[in-house]
């Protein structure tokens, strides 16, 4: 057994070598060739290295026991859930005190994220909807307040509901005509309805303003504005509190509101998942032939995923234009879409905490490795392979409902 | 007494294969009828018609439920417009809510549910889970009274996992409720299916091969099982079968397929005993002289 990883090992060295000598070996320096032959045979060895370690984790695995190792861990978390969550909470509130301005916005941000993605995890993860056009919806709710404000001077307390229930007409025009779509082909026509709306965003010069955008006014509390000076008839936040001016207080402000909704959104969700409207997603995820033949209607079903998983992405979209103050189309790309869808998957599909997680952890780690802004791709389809090879269901895998009998001693 | 469900003159064409022709039977209620043939007769086919899930491409089946109202299980899969429609705004409407809302789910409705020759479970939620999806006409289907938890709610919710644990136990699957559906063992889904049918509510129920990958033990249990739900919840069974011992043992009424043709209807014993049966299953003496 050795013997043969050991074997291996020098074999792949030996084709790393061959590999990588005339690519490294030799550089051109102006018009002559040099040699560097300790470089190629330095990666070789690296990879020797790295052939034998590997080696060694697969015969590890081989001789483990069946069970999972991941088992204790997860174990923890369901035995410490509600501290958990009471923890996080209480943690996510005190802190935009501590970390700053920049941080804050970033905070802002993954805060918007998790509720794109929590929409999306309704499409994706519960109905098992293949949505690649996701950003569509939060186009829709981003772009609904800011033409709902130019033209009809929407507040965006108005907006907030006014945007979400926007997304979610687009939502479910979208799903009737792909009501008999499955897997890929329904993917291919999201994808599409995605690129429709960000197009005729940019094309509608009369209407969107195109790709110069529109300009968003920043939320008010209770009439209170956050600016350094206020608009005629209305008063700012400091003068009214005799403070300084700061526009700490409005990031302050926005993340807490923001923080609210999300957590109002976990709420609802996982309400959701418990309800039968949430067990016929999951049903119609499962097989949708079994769900007809008792008697659930696949149309209905499909459209109530489609439309309040648009919803939320029309909320987020609301958000973000709130909190960048100006939208135009080039936030709505397909990225985005494969971002949020991402984050969904490596959360774990329909787990909600899971895809909280991974939000959070997706829009926070690329401003950290700004350092690395190169390999910031590399990284990210490393951690994607990682965890499709040792954690294909997503960090946290879905948890199911547990049902005790009343009225029967166990 | 009027037949449960009444099926005439059915007839599927697949393109050019004829797959059922001039099928015609009745299934008396509270009565276990089984559909018989060799492979390839054309009675799932008959099953998939009964049951919504084609579309016949002609003669009637229609479904007389005990409180005297009539279903007719061509109408609400939605067919092609035709020339009445278009002067009669009643047939109109009719037939567009149907195109966009009917379907196999509307026979579910009516009181066909069904079980599948290959087991279609839930397999990513547990066996309870499967059963609540079924109790969809019980539970309270409504988004806001469900966020909410008010009582109507909790209560229809909690009667809906009562009467799943039910049938679990029935069906003497009562420890595996937590489980997932996928990780049970062959047997078990087979049972854990029809125990998600009972939960639909069936007036008719059509199982597609109950026994198939089952030892006779199961077997035997089965065909209890399927006496009970008979005598004790009113349910009227119709079933294809090959297991003959299950058939004759449990059935009031045997119909027989071959080649898209009733070839012969009436009493297990009559059947079994009828020539034209054993031809159909054993082939014809003297047929490889042929023509």
């Amino acid at each position: 057994m050795r013997n043969s990883w050991l074997r291996d090992a020098l074999v792949t060295g030996l084709v790393a070598l061959l590999l990588f000598a005339p690519m490294t070996g030799v550089a051109l320096s102006g018009y002559t060739l040099e040699g560097h032959w300790q470089r190629p045979l330095w990666l070789a060895l690296g990879v020797v290295i790295g052939r034998l370690g590997l080696g060694w984790l697969w015969q590890r695995r081989q001789g483990a026991p069946a069970s999972s190792s991941g088992r204790g861990w997860s174990a923890w978390i369901d035995a410490h859930r509600p501290q958990l969550i009471g923890a996080a909470l209480a943690v996510a509130f005190v802190l935009p005190w501590f970390i700053g301005k920049y941080w804050l916005n970033v905070a802002i941000l993954a805060w918007i994220y998790v509720l794109l993605a929590l929409g999306l995890n309704i499409v994706v993860g519960l109905a098992g909807l293949l949505d690649l056009g996701f950003v569509a919806f939060y186009a829709v709710g981003a772009y609904g307040y800011a033409l709902g404000f130019k033209y009809l001077d929407l507040s965006f307390w108005t907006a907030l509901p006014a945007g979400a229930l926007l997304a979610g007409c687009f939502g479910v025009m979208l799903g009737f005509p792909v009501l008999r779509m499955h897997g890929d082909y329904l993917a291919i026509v999201t994808l599409g309805f995605g690129e429709i709306i960000r197009l005729v965003l940019n094309n509608w010069m009369s209407f969107t303003g195109g790709p110069n955008g529109v300009r968003v006014p920043f939320p008010s509390l209770f009439g209170l504005e956050f600016g350094r000076r206020a608009g005629p008839g209305h008063v700012t936040f400091h003068e009214y509190f005799n403070l300084p001016y700061s526009n700490e207080y409005r990031d302050i402000f926005f993340y807490l509101l923001l923080l609210v909704v999300v957590s109002g959104m976990v709420f609802v969700v996982r309400r959701l998942r418990r309800m039968p409207l949430g067990r016929n997603w999951e049903a119609l995820r499962e097989d949708e032939i079994a769900c007809r033949s008792l008697g659930i209607q696949p149309v209905s079903v499909k459209l109530s995923a489609f439309g309040l998983g648009a919803m939320t992405g029309g909320l987020g979209g609301v958000f973000f234009a709130a909190s960048q103050g100006f939208v135009n189309p080039t936030s709505f790309t397909f990225m985005e879409s494969a971002h949020i869808l991402a984050m969904v998957i490596l959360g774990g599909m329909g787990s909600t905490g899971g895809v909280i997680v991974a939000a959070v952890v997706l829009t926070v780690l690329p401003e950290m490795l700004r350092d690395f802004a190169e390999y910031r791709g590399l990284l990210f389809g490393c951690a994607m392979v990682a965890m499709m090879v040792w954690r294909p269901r997503g960090l946290m895998g879905m948890r199911r409902a547990l049902f005790h009998r009343s009225g029967v001693a166990e | 007494m009027s037949a449960l469900l009444t099926v005439r003159e059915l007839t599927m064409r697949f393109g050019g294969v004829v797959a059922l022709s001039g099928v015609g039977f009745e299934v008396a209620p509270g009565s276990v009828t089984a559909l018989i043939g060799p492979n390839g007769a054309g009675k799932t086919t008959v099953f998939n018609c009964v049951t919504g899930f084609y579309r016949a491409s002609g003669g009637e089946i229609l479904l007389n439920t005990p409180e005297g109202r009539r279903v007719d299980l061509i109408e609400i899969l939605g067919g092609p417009f035709r020339a009445g429609d278009w002067w009669s705004p009643r047939a109109f409407g009719r037939r567009l809510y149907y195109k966009m809302f009917g379907g196999a789910a509307l026979a579910a409705r009516a009181g066909v549910v069904r079980t599948f020759q290959n087991i279609r479970l839930f397999k990513e939620m547990t066996a309870l889970e499967n059963l609540l999806v079924a109790q969809r006409a019980r539970v309270d289907n409504a988004i806001v009274s469900g966020l909410c938890a008010t009582r109507a709610y909790r209560a229809a919710e909690a009667e809906a996992v009562e009467r799943a644990w039910y049938w679990l136990d029935f069906f003497r699957l009562g420890d595996e409720g937590n489980r997932l559906a996928g990780e049970l063992a062959y047997g078990r889904q087979r049972r854990l299916e029809i125990a998600r049918a009972m939960c639909a509510a069936p007036r008719l129920l059509c199982l597609d091969e109950p026994a198939a990958g089952l030892n006779p033990q199961e077997t035997a249990e089965l065909s209890d099982w399927i006496l009970a739900l008979r005598r004790g919840h009113g349910v009227t069974v119709c079933l294809i079968e090959h297991d003959m011992r299950l058939v004759m043992e449990i059935s009031d009424h045997v119909v027989v397929l071959d080649h898209g043709q009733v070839i012969a209807a009436g009493r297990p014993q009559a059947v079994r005993d009828d020539p034209v049966v054993l031809e159909a299953y054993l082939g014809a003496p003297g047929e490889e002289e042929g023509w």
